[in-house]
């Protein structure tokens, strides 16, 4: 079929002028999934149970979020890699499902629809005056594996730095991050650079547990 | 990541509350039992995220912002950063079995409901890009034809501006007025030819009809001079000027006076010859002419390969008897001259100066015949 050859970032193109209900229905059978797990995603953060209806509606507000202001989000559209379309179809679906609950919730409470940022989003996050004692020690031997990781530019990168603490710290996979198309890398390389991140770590650690034995016990 | 893969851990990290640290962090990664909460919020984190959509380079979706730079401080910030992490997280995570059993019975997955949807989506309306586009093209043209009028107008008044000052300048009235009566053999710097019109000649007396080029720099240089009446260019012009009008004793005055105070040039020195070859010529002043060609050796020595120089230094050596070395300056200047018609005068005086040569040498052949000549009649000319 044609339309299995056709990139996702054609699609959007070819609809950013298309009259063709066809070629749009393409288009949603290959974005409808992405835009769909995106809403419920959103929406779990917003309230513990979402009705498949709620979804429902979001992925609709989506697509015609899509063909504002004469389908300007598909025109203005720059394809930058495979599938670049679904990064910008990730953000546009968070943002409206985001303006969806903050419309619904503002209605209830009989006021005006707040921006807000992404920050401020979400369940809010623990401070530093509640961390546990032993957390407050766990980070400052973290602070100071970072400090490592920063003292050797040359062989670890800032974009090395980022991988090892996104993967063990923040828990995203090797699959999310090469998901990220700023990573610039597949899961293995993600996996390769972790390996050689840890591995140089470790020998730093070693290194100064061997010239400062008093200080290790 | 395959856990087997990962270097050997140390055997005694336990001792080092670092390493204990590290091998803590990368276990509970690899066991999927993730550091608590607040161990994964950042340490770093001022509070100053990222917005919403300045993730889009980072998820490919924006290629104007996606510079390395902008990439590693959005991943560096997401590292750091538990709330954006998560979010990063929750946009670019493949679908759980559960997330996966919920989305498939959502009604926005089925044919219909897309088919629908992509019918209505269809008919919204369509930005009209060949009426605009013809609109733009046609605004887009006329600024173009516009900016093109006014480049050239610009153009075409500064090419004029500098065209029409060159053109009145007095250095170019002065030559003008000397191609357009030159009454003297020796040239003037930047003149055109001109065949020397003796006739005109007024020798030092008050000139009948001086030419309105003439009168033009001279007018273009007193004004120039009472703004600046130490300027040594103009200065120069004016004694210019003066030899053209035959003032050749001010004109002498200048010129040796900015020989004396300023760096000698050989344009100083042909103008300062000029003076003195004239003044002598109308004169009969020997020392004079014999001054004018000490200047124009000295012109020669700083400028070899002037036509105008060789020319002049020739005209004085005839005039001043030393005909071999005026043959062997007309050569050079030969060698040197561009334009045909000074070139043309060139060959016309070494052609008469050879003649006159050779009737010399005809002569004193006939002498030497002659049993009574006296020896000093065969003393040559140079």
């Amino acid at each position: 079929m044609e339309e299995l050859r056709t990139s996702v970032n054609d699609l959007a193109k070819a609809c950013a002028r298309s009259a063709d209900a066809a070629e749009w229905a393409e288009f949603l059978r290959r974005c409808t999934p992405l835009a769909s797990l995106v809403a419920l995603r959103v929406s779990r953060s917003w309230v513990s149970f979402s009705s498949p209806a709620t979804v429902n509606d979001i992925v609709q507000e989506i697509f015609m979020k899509l063909c504002e202001q004469e389908r300007r989000i598909l025109r203005e559209f720059e394809p930058r890699g495979e599938d670049s379309f679904l990064g910008l179809l990730r953000m546009v679906s968070a943002s409206v499902a985001n303006d969806y609950f903050r419309r619904t919730h503002s209605a209830k409470r009989g006021g005006k629809v707040v921006t807000m940022a992404l920050a401020e989003e979400g369940a809010p996050g623990p401070s530093a005056s509640v961390l546990p004692t032993a957390g407050l020690e766990q980070q400052i031997l973290l602070a100071q594996l970072d400090q490592k990781l920063r003292s050797a530019p040359e062989v670890i990168c800032e974009r090395d730095r980022a991988l090892f603490w996104l993967y063990y710290r923040q828990g995203l996979t090797a699959e999310e991050i090469a998901g990220l198309a700023g990573a610039g890398l597949t899961p293995k390389g993600v996996e390769s650079a972790l390996r050689r991140v840890a591995k140089w770590l470790r020998g730093e650690v070693e290194r100064q547990k061997s010239e400062n034995p008093a200080e290790s016990g | 990541m395959n856990n087997d893969s990962n270097p050997k851990r140390p055997s005694d990290s336990s001792a080092d509350p670092l390493a204990r640290a590290l091998e803590e962090l990368m276990e509970n990664r690899l066991s999927q039992c993730l550091a608590p909460e607040w161990q994964r919020t950042s340490v770093a984190n001022n509070g100053q995220c990222p917005k919403p959509d300045e993730w889009l380079p980072l998820l490919g979706g924006d290629p104007r912002a996606a510079d390395d730079a902008n990439l590693d401080a959005l991943l560096a910030h997401a590292a750091e950063c538990g709330k954006c992490a998560a979010h990063l997280r929750m946009l670019t995570a493949e679908p759980s079995e559960q997330e996966a059993t919920e989305l498939a019975v959502l009604v926005s997955a089925s044919h219909e409901w897309q088919r629908k949807l992509a019918a209505d989506l269809a008919r919204t309306p369509i930005h009209k890009l060949r009426p605009m586009g013809i609109d733009r093209l046609r605004a887009s043209k006329i600024y173009l034809w516009t900016g093109s009028a006014m480049a050239a107008s610009l153009m075409i008044g500064a090419v004029s501006f500098f065209w029409w000052q060159r053109a009145n300048s007095p250095e170019r009235l002065l030559a003008e007025a000397y191609s357009q009566s030159r009454t003297y053999d020796l040239r003037m710097p930047g003149a055109g030819f001109a065949e020397v019109n003796h006739e005109t000649h007024m020798r030092g007396g008050g000139t009948v009809h001086e030419s309105s080029r003439l009168l033009d720099a001279r007018a273009r240089i007193e004004r120039q001079l009472e703004n600046a009446p130490e300027d040594p260019h103009w200065l120069e012009l004016e004694a210019r000027a003066d030899i053209q009008e035959e003032k050749f004793d001010p004109a002498i005055e200048i010129l040796d006076h900015l020989l004396a105070t300023e760096p000698v040039t050989a344009g100083l020195l042909v103008d300062d010859a000029s003076a003195y070859f004239e003044r002598g010529s109308s004169t009969g002043s020997e020392s004079d002419r014999v001054t004018a060609l000490d200047n124009l050796r000295r012109a020669d020595e700083l400028a070899p390969d002037d036509p105008l120089v060789l020319f002049n230094e020739a005209v004085v050596m005839e005039d001043r008897g030393q005909a071999m070395n005026a043959v062997e300056t007309w050569n050079r200047y030969l060698k040197f001259e561009r334009d045909p018609r000074w070139l043309a005068e060139g060959h016309s005086r070494l052609q008469a100066l050879e003649e006159k040569l050779n009737q010399l040498k005809t002569h004193q052949g006939r002498m030497g015949q002659h049993p009574g000549t006296s020896p000093a009649m065969h003393t040559p000319v140079a």
